[in-house]
Parts: structure tokens; sequence; C-alpha cells
């Protein structure tokens, strides 16, 4: 039987109308790399707050290193490193006495140096917070995340707003905590983010989770091998002749997905169609599918919606 | 047309910012109004009425002069509130301790032996010997304003009483009469004439410091200003639109501040006089090239305002803004003889007849005029070395 | 115990390290008691500021009448015009003038700022002249004793000192408050703090003692070297310096938690700040005479803490004899209100929704 480091039956919290989280339930294996994936605003953060002691659930049983809690306190606090989504720390520390602050918090902690190779920032110990550049100061953050050498790492989108180097760095700072033994609770509305690092992932919206398990086979379940993606004007009759095909139009970027385990004769089944119809075509993509997919289908919406 | 849109973003982008709006707007208003609350009662006391405590001795002397005091604390517009005590050394040191705690402004006290010495001195005279005069003792409380202004009052009376029983002695006194004469202002003084010329500049100045040389710098740190010289907008065209948008500010905040002190503290001005748009012109010319010239030296929005901060204060209240500043010693002169506003606001009141410029009139307007391309070909200069 | 000394170096590292708090706490005091005291300040009392006369060469009789009274210096010219335009440009501060019966006494403006009772030297000579002939020189002579205010005789400029540290501790207390429950609580510093095992009153502990020890040493430097610059002289009374100083920072501390709940935006909080700062330089009485003032505005003013902190602070530095009771009468109202708050609102730093 799999080790479950912590554990979530049935998370509730409402704000007035609005069910941020609705009835959540998970479990996270130790060591693992586990995922809330989902767009903004469909309660990944609440979700992860309410973890990390932050927001008291309206319902719900946390079961935390096998004892059941009602909110987490400062004792679970202890054993958890946390990563939130938008930290500002103090400007006019340097980064080695703002993680000796927190060093300082700790019971038990890693040594600073340590620290500073894991991010990275051994050259930045004596800049300024405020004179960090954008991923370094995501890096300190996760520095400090793991300052008390934690059981459990909570990183809420830790990657947004970084660029695909500094994205890929941090990436490869959370492979090695996961080698180092560590489970990691990470929320991203990055399918490849997801996809990349994810044991285990939990597709979230609306508050609730629509579909989990390992990507892979989350991917699998879609069941067909190749999609075929095109932008074309919205047709029902077209859409109506491709039924067999599982067409996902996704109506805001005009983009109609179609699965198939035969691109050639699809291709040309959607040509003809098109130009029976008289549309026109534009930017055929022939890819495999990914976690994006999953959503679209399971939503009919994008997880960049918003973006 | 695209430039005046533009100008029209710039200047919604600085009126949108509650910070921005509170300084360069609603601010200089509430100043305004604290300032007229302050100073016109500086200048011109109105009606005071000071508490005086009379240690008097029983005697013709010490009478006559509590009588004074008595007719002088009776009836509306008395000058004091009296309280009459015989002079006895703990009724004195009672006072005194009161004077310190400010329940009273001044105690005069006729010390004993007085009424003695004053028959004395008369009988003496009359011989044709002059005795040595009788002392009357008055206790003030310094740094206090209440208790100098009641020893003056107090001096006056007693030295008109003194004319009083030189005449009774039989003398003929010559009658001299006293008159003051302010230079420095012109008719008689009014602080709202004063001041609004010197809230116009004040506002203009934040603008220059806080709306120029603070946002441009903001532009640039924050890669607005990249942005806007990548798109296909000539540079130029980006100055004009800046400058009609800082423009806009400056014109709604003169127009705010002048609505108020026409309509509310009835000044005087004439708002639409040439003199006052002239040497307006000059002020908003000369204090938005210091903003550029702020937003060109410095390196980042911190340091920006650090320099606004450093500059506010002693170029806000040595430029004679507030109160006049000209007789100051040189300790802090330099700063009042090197400071633009100085110039500007004395040559505006000059010009509108409120107060006279102790500094030619084209000295007020030659030194502004330095300032101006002093700081422009800085500006410029930088400006064209770093290409942004 | 650990984390309280931690947050305590920290807190205080930043005040030196953050320029502007550095800036309004320490440099601003100084400009403000140069620019005031120097423009206001020395008219009132008495130091050596004699006045410059300006009178005409022809004019013998009077020039023995205005060398003989105390205070002033007599300087000749030939023209009238002469002395206006030295009076103008501030080379001298009046000019008397007497003709057919009649004193004449130009004052220039700035002079009657800096000194309002040059205005009475034209009644004085006036007096003089109209006895001269009488070959009585007094009757009565006026002999004035100034109580200085307390053991201390000092000059107006150092009569203002404690204003000046009022300021300070104002703007320290103040602003370090908006910092930590406004500005750190906005941009989610309280947040990172939240999320691990530290206790909320570690935090409010190890904060706000920083602040206070800063703001302490930050009053103190401004009172000690006004002493310094100003060469003036003062009777401190350090034990009553330390209570008033150190509750008088509490106090403030009360009143910038309370603002920085009042208003949730960071932003607006120290624009309120700011505000209220120009509000108390003005009314509190520590720059500006309030004697004059219309009577609501005496009231209004009676309420600004500022004033009081300024004058338990001329007590404790001997310069004003107050009675030493209403001053910890004061100082414990204020502790008082600071540990409401701080109980109040420190308990909700750190809560989760």
């Amino acid at each position: 039987m799999a080790n479950f480091i912590l554990e979530v039956e049935n998370l509730k919290k409402y704000y007035g109308p609005v069910k941020a989280v609705d009835g959540v339930s998970f479990k996270v294996k130790q060591g693992s790399i586990f995922t809330l994936l989902g767009p903004n605003g469909a309660g990944k953060t609440t979700t992860i707050e309410i973890i990390e002691g932050l927001r008291i659930p309206d319902e719900g049983k946390i079961i935390f290193m096998g004892e059941e809690i009602n909110r987490v306190g400062n004792k679970q606090k202890e054993y958890i490193g946390v990563s939130l989504q938008e930290t500002n720390l103090i400007p006019y520390l340097t980064v080695k006495e703002t993680l000796d602050m927190f060093k300082t918090i700790f019971p038990r902690s890693l040594d600073i140096t340590e620290v500073l190779r894991m991010i990275s920032l051994e050259d930045k110990a004596n800049t300024y917070v405020r004179d960090l550049s954008g991923g370094q100061k995501q890096r300190l953050v996760i520095g400090l995340a793991m300052i008390n050498d934690p059981l459990i790492l909570f990183l809420d989108e830790p990657t947004t707003g970084l660029d695909p180097q500094a994205r890929r760095n941090t990436w490869d700072i959370l492979l090695e905590l996961k080698r180092k033994g560590k489970t990691i609770i990470l929320t991203t509305h990055y399918m490849e983010e997801a996809e990349f690092l994810s044991d285990w992932v939990c597709i979230m919206d609306h508050g609730k989770i629509i579909k989990e398990g390992d990507p892979k086979s989350l991917i699998r379940d879609l069941e067909k091998e190749s999609l075929i993606e095109v932008e074309v004007e919205a047709n029902s009759l077209m859409l109506e002749k491709l039924t067999l095909l599982e067409p996902v139009y996704d109506s805001k970027h005009k983009r109609l997905i179609l699965k198939t385990d035969d691109i050639l004769s699809t291709t040309e089944l959607l040509l003809r169609l098109s130009k029976e119809n008289s549309l026109q075509i534009k930017d055929v993509i022939i890819r495999q599918p990914n976690l994006e997919d999953v959503f679209l289908s399971l939503t009919g919406r994008s997880l960049r919606e918003e973006l | 047309m695209k430039i005046v849109k533009l100008a029209n973003y710039l200047f919604n982008s600085t009126a949108r910012d509650r910070s921005d709006f509170f300084w360069l707007l609603v601010f200089p208003i509430i100043l305004l109004v604290i300032l007229m609350l302050i100073f016109p009662s500086l200048y011109e006391p109105k009606e005071v009425t000071f508490s005086l405590t009379f240690l008097s001795q029983n005697g013709m002397f010490s009478e006559i002069i509590e009588r004074v005091f008595k007719e002088l604390s009776i009836g509306k517009h008395k000058i004091f509130r009296l309280s009459i005590l015989r002079n006895t050394e703990e009724n004195l040191n009672n006072e005194i301790e009161k004077l310190r705690r400010r329940n009273i402004d001044l105690i005069v006290e006729i010390p004993e032996g007085f009424d003695a010495q004053m028959l004395n001195w008369f009988m003496l005279n009359n011989l044709g010997v002059t005795a040595s005069s009788p002392t009357i003792n008055i206790y003030s409380l310094k740094h206090n304003i209440s208790s100098e202004s009641a020893y003056l009052t107090v001096k006056n009376i007693l030295q008109k009483l003194e004319l009083e029983f030189i005449k009774k002695v039989g003398y003929k006194l010559r009658e001299v009469e006293s008159e003051i004469e302010l230079i420095g202002i012109k008719s008689t003084f009014s602080y709202i004439d004063f001041i609004y010329p010197g809230i116009v500049i004040f506002v203009v100045f934040m603008t220059g410091l806080f709306g120029i040389g603070l946002h441009l710098t903001w532009l640039k740190e924050s890669g607005i200003l990249k942005r806007i010289m990548v798109t296909s907008l000539p540079k130029s065209s980006f100055i004009i639109s800046y400058i009609i948008s800082r423009i806009y500010l400056i014109m709604l905040q003169i127009t705010l501040i002048s609505l108020i002190a026409k309509f509310l503290f009835k000044t005087t001005v004439n708002p639409l006089s040439l003199s006052f748009i002239g040497y307006t012109s000059l002020t908003v010319i000369c204090l938005s090239s210091l903003g550029f010239f702020l937003a060109s030296v410095s390196k980042n929005v911190s340091s920006a305002n650090a320099i606004s901060q450093i500059l506010n204060f002693p170029l806000q209240f040595l430029g004679g803004i507030y109160f006049p500043v000209s007789g100051v010693p040189w300790a802090i002169r330099w700063l009042v003889l090197i400071n633009p506003i100085t110039y500007l606001a004395s040559g505006i009141r000059d010009a509108l007849g409120i107060m006279e410029s102790p500094y030619p009139l084209y000295v007020t307007l030659i030194v502004p005029m330095a300032w101006i391309i002093f700081c422009l070909l800085f500006t410029y200069r930088r400006f064209k070395l770093e290409e942004v | 115990m650990k984390i309280i000394w931690k947050l305590f170096l920290t807190t205080i590292k930043i005040f030196y390290r953050d320029r502007m708090t550095f800036f309004f706490t320490l440099i601003f005091p100084f400009i403000f008691v140069i620019i005031f005291g120097f423009v206001f300040g020395s008219g009132s009392s008495g130091e050596n500021n004699k006045l410059l006369i300006g009178i005409l060469s022809s004019d013998e009789e009077l020039y023995k009448i205005v060398n003989s009274i105390e205070g002033l210096e007599v300087r000749r010219f030939d023209s009238i015009a002469d002395i206006r335009q030295h009076i103008l440009k501030n080379k001298l501060d009046a000019g008397i003038l007497y003709e057919n019966n009649k004193v004449k006494l130009i004052l220039n403006f700035t002079t009657m700022q800096r000194n309002p009772f040059s205005r009475a030297i034209g009644d004085t000579i006036a007096n003089h002249l109209a006895k001269s002939k009488t070959k009585i020189d007094k009757i009565i002579s006026l002999n004035l004793n100034p109580i200085d205010p307390g053991e201390v005789v000092t000059t107006g400029l150092g009569y203002m000192v404690p204003g000046v540290v009022a300021i300070s501790i104002f703007n320290g207390a103040l602003f370090s408050m908006l910092s930590i429950f406004s500005y750190y609580k906005k941009r989610g510093v309280l947040k990172r703090f939240n999320v691990t095992p530290i206790r909320g009153y570690q935090f409010i502990i190890g904060m706000i003692l920083g602040r206070f020890i800063v703001t302490f040493f930050s009053a103190t430097v401004v009172l000690v070297f006004s002493q310094l610059i100003f060469r003036v002289q003062f009777n401190i009374s350090w034990s009553l310096y330390l209570v008033t100083a150190s509750t008088s920072i509490l106090g403030m501390m009360a009143f910038g938690i309370l603002i920085s709940n009042i208003f949730a935006e960071p932003e607006v909080a120290s624009n309120v700040g700011s505000l209220l700062m120009t509000v108390m330089i003005f009314f509190s009485g520590v720059y500006f005479p309030l004697d004059f003032l219309p009577k609501y505005l005496r009231i209004f003013g009676s309420f600004l803490p500022l004033g009081y902190v300024a004058k338990s602070i001329r007590i404790a530095t001997g310069i004003e004899n107050g009675s030493i009771s209403s001053v910890l009468n004061i100082s414990l109202i204020m502790t008082l209100i600071f540990f409401v708050l701080v109980f109040i609102f420190g308990n909700k730093i750190f809560k989760a929704e």
C-alpha cells in the first residue's frame, strides 16, 4: 500500500455565493510531485492555502502525515515549506539575511550555503532583495520554502511570469528536491509544466476536481494517437459530419481539434468538407495530445482562456 | 491628433493615480486653507484679551495705576482679564508659577515702598532735585508670544501714564504722535493676496518635482518610455504630448486654487491680469524644466523620490512662498539666493502690487531664465546621450 | 526569544537602509528646525539681536534718544531714500524719522515677522521725545523680568528643539506602524510569515521593538545634535526623557496602527499619515504659536497629540516647568492605548481566513 503523506477529503470553502472550493478530495503520495492543474480561478490557490493554514475550510477533513486535523497549525507548519503565488519580501534585506531570518523561525533547518547552492544564488548572497531579477526572486522564494528542510513543499504557480530559461531552472530545482525525497504539491496553469514534472495531476475547474491521474494515463485516456488542429469558422454542418472524430471546438480561438488514428484520411476529409462548405482552413497542426487537450475535452474551454 | 490623444492618456494616468491626485490636486487646497487659518492671525492680530495679574500696594499712586488697568478690563472690548492681588511674596511666587504654566500672560508688580518713593520723587522734584525713579516690576514668559504682546501693551500704557504724571507736575509736553510705515509690502497687507500667488507657485513646483521629475523617471524605469519610443511616433511628438499633458494638469491645479482664493477667501488679485499670467507662465516653464532636469539626473524612482523630497522643503520654505524670507541670516541665505522660487515669488508679488521685491524686476526674470536654460541644456544633453 | 531578537535586528537594519524612512525620521526634522528657527525663531526671546535703526544724520536730537535706548543700534544716512533702500534690502531693520511732532517708524515687513515687537519702537521713541524738553528723564522705571518657562535658560531656537524631537518621534513611530500593518500586510510579506510556525506575538514584539529602538535613537540623536548645532544647553532629566520619549513613541505607534487599520490601502494610509503630519506641524503649536488663533482652532490644536509630546519633552529637558504627574498621566494613557490597540490588531495579524 502506498504511503500517503497528505489526504484531503471533501474540502469546501465558500465565499458568499462563490464556491471557491467545492468538495475537493485527493491523496498525495510521499516523495511525489502532485499537481493541481487548472485555469485561473479554478480554486487551486484557495485549496492549497487551506492546507498551508492560511484559510480555514468551511467543511472537510485534512489528514496530515496520518493525523487528522481540523486546520493546519504551527505544529504542521514546521514540516511544510511554502512558496506563495505572489511573495513580496522585505526589499532592504539581502538574500542571505532573508534566508537567515526565516531560518531562525524554524527549529530544524538547512544550512544557508546549501540552500544558496541549490537555488544557484551563491553569487547574489549579499544582494538586496529589491535588486534581484524576477527569476532570481522566484528562486529565492523557493529557497525560503526549503529552508526548514520540509517534508512537503507547497509551490503555488512557481513559474508564472518567468521566461523559459528561468522556468527551466525552477523545474531543475524541483526535480532535485524530489530526488531528495521531498513531496511537492504544485499548482500551475501551464500544461507543459504539469506534464513534465508531475507524478499525479488533479485537473480542477470551478472548485472541483474534474479528473485525476498520472499525466501519461490522462492523455492515454483520450484514446487517440494524434490530433489535428485547424483554425476555421464554426459551421454546424461540418461539425455534424465529423462527429465520429470527436470534434472539440474552441470558439474563442476558432480552433477545431479532431482526434484520429489515421492522419491522412482525416486530413483529406477535413479539406473536402471545408471546400463543400466554402470555409477557409488556416494553420493546420498535427500533434500528439497533451493535458491541454484533456482539459479541453473535459470542459470545452482552454486552460489559458483568460490569458 | 495623435499627439493630443497621447497627451490625454498621459494626463489621465496621472489624474487617476490616487497619490498624484491627492498631492497635486487636493493637498494644495488643504494647505491653502490651513495657511489661511494660521497666518492672518499672526500678521494681523485681532482683538486679544490678556490675562494679567496686578500685584498692588496700598497707596495713592498704586491705586491710580490700578484704576487705569481696571478701566481697561471692562466692557466688550476689554484688553485685560485682570486679577488684583496684594503684593506678598507668596502671591508673587504663586503667580510666577501660573505664568510658567501659561495660565496668565503677565504680572505687573508694584513693589513695596513704591508709593512712598513716588511721593518722595514729586517732593524732591518740587525742590528742583531729581530723585531716582521708582520701579515697577513686570514678569513675562519667554518664548511666549502672548506674554510678550501683553508686555508691550502694558509698557505702552505705563508710558502714557507717566506722561500724565509729568503733565500734572506742571511741565509742558510736546505732543508727539507716532506712526508706522511698513515697507516691503504695498498698501495694506492681506495674507490671502500674499499667499495666493505663493500657492500657485507651490502647485507648479509640486508638479515639477513629482508630476514631472518623479513621473518621468517612473516612465523611464518601468520601460513605458522605451515602449513608446519604439513605436513609429517621433520623439518630438512624444515630448509635445507629454508637455501638453502637464499643461492640462497645471491648468487644472491653478484653476482650482484660483477659484478657492477668489470665492472663498476673496483675494483682490486678478488671475487674468497680464502680470499674473506672465509670471505664472515663467514659473511653469522654470519649474517644469527643473522637473525634466531631475528626471535626467536620477537613475531610478527611489533616487528621484529622495532628491525630490530633499529639494522639496528647503526650496519651498526658503523660496518665500509662505512668508517673506529675504532677511534670514547668511547661514541659510545662500539657499534663498540660488532658489528660483525666491525670484518667481518676489517677481509676481511685486508685479501684482502686493509686496515690493527686494530684487530689481529684471533680476526676477533673469534668474529663473538662467535656471530654464541650464536645466533644459542639461536635459537635452542627457537625452541625446541616452537615446531614450 | 531567538526569533524576536532576529526580527529586532532585522528591523533596525531595514531602517537605516531605507533612505526615505531615514530621511524623514532624522534629516527632515533638522531641515524644519533650521528653516523655522531662522525665519521665526529669533524674535521673541531677546537674544543678541540688536535692531539696526537708520536715521537722518541731520537729526542730532533723535540720534541721542535712539542711541540711549537699549537694544537699538543707530546708523546715520544722508537721505530718506537711502534709508528706505537699505531697509528694503534688509541691511537695516527699521528707520525713524521725526518731523512736525510726528515719529515715523519705517519697518521692513520681514523684520516685523521676525520680531513682531519691533512695531513698538515708534511709541517708545515718541514717549522719549515728548518729555525731552522737560528735563525729566523718567518718573517710573520699568523693570522687565523675562521668566524662563523652565529651569533652563534657552533661546527661541532651543525652545523649538523639543518640538522637532516630537516630529521625529511622530514620523518614526507612525510610518513604521504603517509599514508593518499596512504595507507588509498588503504586499503579502505578512502572509509569507504566516505559513511559518512563527507566533503573532513574536512577530509583533520583534518588529515593534526594533522600530521602537530605532525611533528612540533617532529622536535622541535629533535632541543631542540640535544642542550641538544650535549651541543650546538643556538640563535633560534622562529618566524623565526615557519615560516621555518611550511612551510618546508607543502613543504615536498606536496612532499608526489605527490609521493603517482604517485605511487598508498602504498608499492611502501613507498619504493620510503625511497629511496628519502637516496638520500637526501647523496646529499643535510646535512651530507656530497658537495664541492668536480663533478659539475653535486652539481647541482643535489641543486635541493633537503632537503638542503633548512636545510639551512633555520640554519638561523632560528642563525647558519648561510642569507637573511631572501630568506628564506621567499622559504617558500612561498613551501606553494604555498602545497596548489595547496592539492587542486588538496584533491578534488579527496572523489570523487565518
